[in-house]
C-alpha cells in the first residue's frame, strides 16, 4: 500500500518532450543554419541531465546514499533518488559542451537555448503527474483545495483515495510561463535571466512538496540550491553594474534579505504552529520582492553594455 | 405440539447464537503494511473510549497543576500483538511526509501516534512490520524494540551497546518494530533516563512537547504526550511513571510532532495550528471481524 509511481512512463514523456523541445528550438530558436547546435544539445544534455541526477542526489545526501549503498543508491529508479536541480544543471552543461564541440559561442548558445530548456523543465514537472507522492504536496481532503487542478487524487490501494495538493501542475504552469515571457521578453542576456526566473518559483514551491532533499529537518536543499543561483545572478548585475550607480547592490541585499525571511518561513513552517496559509503569504510576497529587485538591477546593469 | 415448536424455536435460536459468535473473531493481523479491521463505529467529538472484543482504549486530557501542563493519556490493551503496528506516510525507505492522521485514517488506527521521524537522520535503526529497512545506530541512541510477543525491550546506549548489539532477535523472540529516538525513560521499571547523556536534540532540560509510548503489562500499554510548552524530560519522565504501573517506557520525536489521534483524530492541541507532517505512525488497530 504505496502511493503507485510509473518511472518508465515518466522517461518516455521525457523523452517526448525533449525531442519536441528540440524541434521548437530547431524551428523557432532561429537554429536551421547551425548544424549541429540542437542534435548536440538533446543528445549531450540527456546524457548529463540524467547523470547530473542521479550523482547530485548521491552529493547532496551523501550520508543517506552511503547508508544505502553508493550502488544500490545509483541504481535505484525510485523518483525521490534523483535531484530536479542537478538535472537542469546537468542539461545545461550539456548546452556548453554542445556549443564548445560546434564551435559556436556558448553565451549565444545558452540565450538560444535558454526558452525551450525551461520548457522541457515545465514537461518534467508536468509528467510528474505519474511519479505518485514525489510531486504532490500536503493532504487537502476537508479543505478548500480538494478539486482538480488545485489538488489530485493519490490511491492507496485498497479504494482508499486521498486529494493532495498538486504541487507539480504549480511548478509546471510557473515554468511554462517563464517559457513564453524568456522567449517572448527576454532579448538581451536571455540565459542568465531565464536562469533566474527557472529558479524564482522553485523556492516557493519546494516548500510545498511532501517529499524533498532535506537538510537538518527544515532545509531544503532544492530550494536553497536555487536562491543561491539567485544570488549569484544578483551579483553578475551588480558586478557588471557601472561603480557610480546608487543601488547596484541592491539585488544581492534583497537576496540576503529574503533568504532570511524564507530560512524564518521554514523554521516557522516546521518548528512552530503558526498557520501555513500565513507563512506562505509571506513566502509568496518574497517572490515578488525578489522579481521586482531583479527587474530593476537587470536595467541598472542593462544601462551600459557588457563589457 | 406447541410446547415441541417451541422448543424447536428456541433450539434455531441458540444454534443462530452459537453460529454467529463462531463468526465473529478476533483475528491475527498480517505482519505487512496492511491497516486494522474497521472500527464498529466513528468518533463523535469527546468521545474518551474505544472497546471491541479486541481492543480497548480509554483516553483522557488532564490539566495537571502538580505538573503544571496539560497532557493527554491513552491506555490501550489489546487481544493480539499484530494490533500494535506501524505504517510509513509512504514507504519506510521514502523520506516521503503526510499528516498523521491522514496516515491514521488510512489504516484504520483506533489509537495512533507519531512516531520516530526516522528520515531526519541519517544514522537511523529502521526496522518496521519486521523489515530492516536501515541498519545503523548513532553513539548515545537507546533503541526500543517491541518483539513478537508485543513485549517492549530497550537497549540503553551506556550499557547494552545497541551499536553492535542484534536488533533483529531478542531473547529468542523476533522483533517486529524498533523505534530510534529516545531516550529511553523507563525500562523493567526503573527510571533510567540520564538527560545527560540524552542526545542533543531531544534538549532533556527544555520544556517542550513530548510523547512516549509505555508498556504496562502483556499487551497493556499507555501513550502520554503533554501539550505546548510541556515539560522538561525529567518531569516528564516522572508524570509517566505516575500514571501507571510502568515497566517500559521511551520518549519518541517531540515538538510540532506530537500527535495524538483518537479513531482518526487529532485530540492534542486542538487549538493549536497545522502539526509538522511526519513520516511514520506506531498505531493500535481492531483486529475483530464482526460476523
Amino acid at each position: 500500500m504505496q502511493a503507485a509511481y510509473r518511472m518508465d512512463l515518466y522517461a518516455v514523456i521525457l523523452a517526448a518532450g525533449a525531442a519536441v523541445c528540440a524541434v521548437l528550438y530547431f524551428i523557432l530558436g532561429r537554429q536551421r543554419r547551425r548544424g549541429l547546435v540542437v542534435p548536440l544539445v538533446l543528445v549531450l544534455g540527456a546524457v548529463f541531465g540524467a547523470l547530473f541526477s542521479k550523482v547530485g542526489y548521491i552529493v547532496l545526501q551523501w550520508g543517506f546514499a552511503r547508508e544505502e549503498g553508493l550502488r544500490e543508491t545509483f541504481l535505484d529508479m525510485s523518483p525521490e533518488r534523483f535531484s530536479f536541480f542537478c538535472a537542469s544543471a546537468g542539461v545545461i552543461l550539456g548546452a556548453v559542451l554542445a556549443a564548445l564541440i560546434a564551435r559556436r559561442p556558448v553565451r549565444e548558445v545558452l540565450d538560444s537555448f535558454a526558452p525551450f530548456g525551461v520548457l522541457l523543465a515545465s514537461v518534467a514537472r508536468f509528467g510528474e503527474a505519474v511519479l505518485g507522492m514525489y510531486g504532490v504536496g500536503m493532504g487537502t481532503d476537508e479543505t478548500a483545495l480538494a478539486f482538480f487542478p488545485a489538488s489530485v487524487p493519490i490511491d492507496w490501494g485498497d479504494g482508499y483515495v486521498e486529494h493532495y495538493l498538486a504541487v507539480f501542475l504549480l511548478e509546471g504552469a510557473c515554468l511554462l510561463a517563464v517559457a513564453v515571457v524568456s522567449f517572448l521578453c527576454f532579448h538581451r542576456h536571455r540565459f542568465i535571466r531565464t536562469l533566474f526566473y527557472l529558479c524564482l518559483p522553485q523556492i516557493f514551491c519546494e516548500a510545498l512538496h511532501s517529499v524533498s532533499l532535506v537538510w537538518i529537518i527544515f532545509v531544503r536543499v532544492e530550494q536553497l540550491l536555487p536562491m543561491l543561483v539567485m544570488l549569484g545572478v544578483y551579483l553578475f548585475y551588480a558586478l557588471h553594474t557601472p561603480r557610480r550607480t546608487r543601488r547596484r547592490w541592491a539585488g544581492v541585499a534583497s537576496a540576503f534579505f529574503w533568504a532570511g525571511i524564507y530560512v524564518a518561513c521554514m523554521f516557522a513552517l516546521d518548528k512552530t504552529e503558526l498557520p501555513d496559509a500565513l507563512i506562505y503569504a509571506v513566502m509568496a510576497v518574497g517572490l515578488a520582492g525578489l522579481a521586482w529587485t531583479e527587474h530593476m538591477t537587470y536595467h541598472l546593469m542593462a544601462a551600459e553594455p557588457l563589457k | 405440539m406447541r410446547s415441541a415448536s417451541l422448543r424447536l424455536t428456541a433450539l434455531a435460536l441458540l444454534l443462530c447464537l452459537v453460529l454467529g459468535s463462531a463468526a465473529a473473531d478476533v483475528v491475527e493481523l498480517p505482519i505487512d503494511f496492511s491497516g486494522g479491521m474497521p472500527m464498529l463505529y466513528d468518533y463523535k467529538t469527546g468521545m474518551l473510549e474505544y472497546e471491541d472484543p479486541s481492543i480497548r482504549v480509554t483516553r483522557d486530557r488532564v490539566e495537571s497543576a502538580e505538573y503544571n501542563c496539560t497532557y493527554y493519556v491513552a491506555y490501550i490493551t489489546i487481544a493480539n500483538p499484530t494490533q500494535l503496528r506501524t505504517r510509513a506516510a509512504n514507504t519506510f525507505d521514502s523520506n516521503a511526509t503526510r499528516s498523521a492522521k491522514s496516515i491514521a485514517r488510512q489504516v484504520n488506527a483506533v489509537l495512533a501516534i507519531n512516531g520516530d521521524y526516522f528520515s531526519a537522520r541519517t544514522g537511523v535503526y529502521v526496522l518496521r512490520q519486521g523489515q530492516v529497512f536501515r541498519d545503523a545506530v548513532e553513539e548515545r541512541q537507546d533503541i526500543l524494540l517491541i518483539d513478537e510477543d508485543g513485549d517492549f525491550h530497550i537497549l540503553l546506549a551506556n550499557e547494552d551497546d545497541p551499536v553492535h548489539a542484534d536488533k533483529t532477535t531478542i531473547g529468542g523472540k523476533k522483533v517486529i518494530n524498533a523505534f530510534d529516538f529516545g531516550p529511553a525513560l523507563v525500562k523493567d521499571g526503573e527510571k533510567v533516563l540520564d538527560p545527560l547523556n540524552a542526545p542533543k536534540n531531544v534538549k532533556p532540560a527544555s520544556r517542550a512537547q513530548r510523547i512516549a509510548i509505555a508498556q504496562t503489562g502483556p499487551l497493556e500499554y499507555m501513550v502520554v504526550c503533554c501539550a505546548h510548552y510541556g515539560l522538561d524530560l525529567d518531569s516528564f519522565t516522572d508524570l509517566i511513571m505516575s500514571l501507571g504501573d510502568v515497566k517500559q517506557a521511551y520518549n519518541l520525536d517531540g515538538g510540532n510532532s506530537v500527535q495524538f489521534l483518537f479513531m482518526g483524530t487529532k485530540v492534542n492541541n486542538t487549538q493549536a495550528g497545522d502539526p509538522r507532517m511526519v513520516t511514520d505512525i506506531i498505531y493500535f488497530a481492531s483486529a475483530y471481524v464482526p460476523d
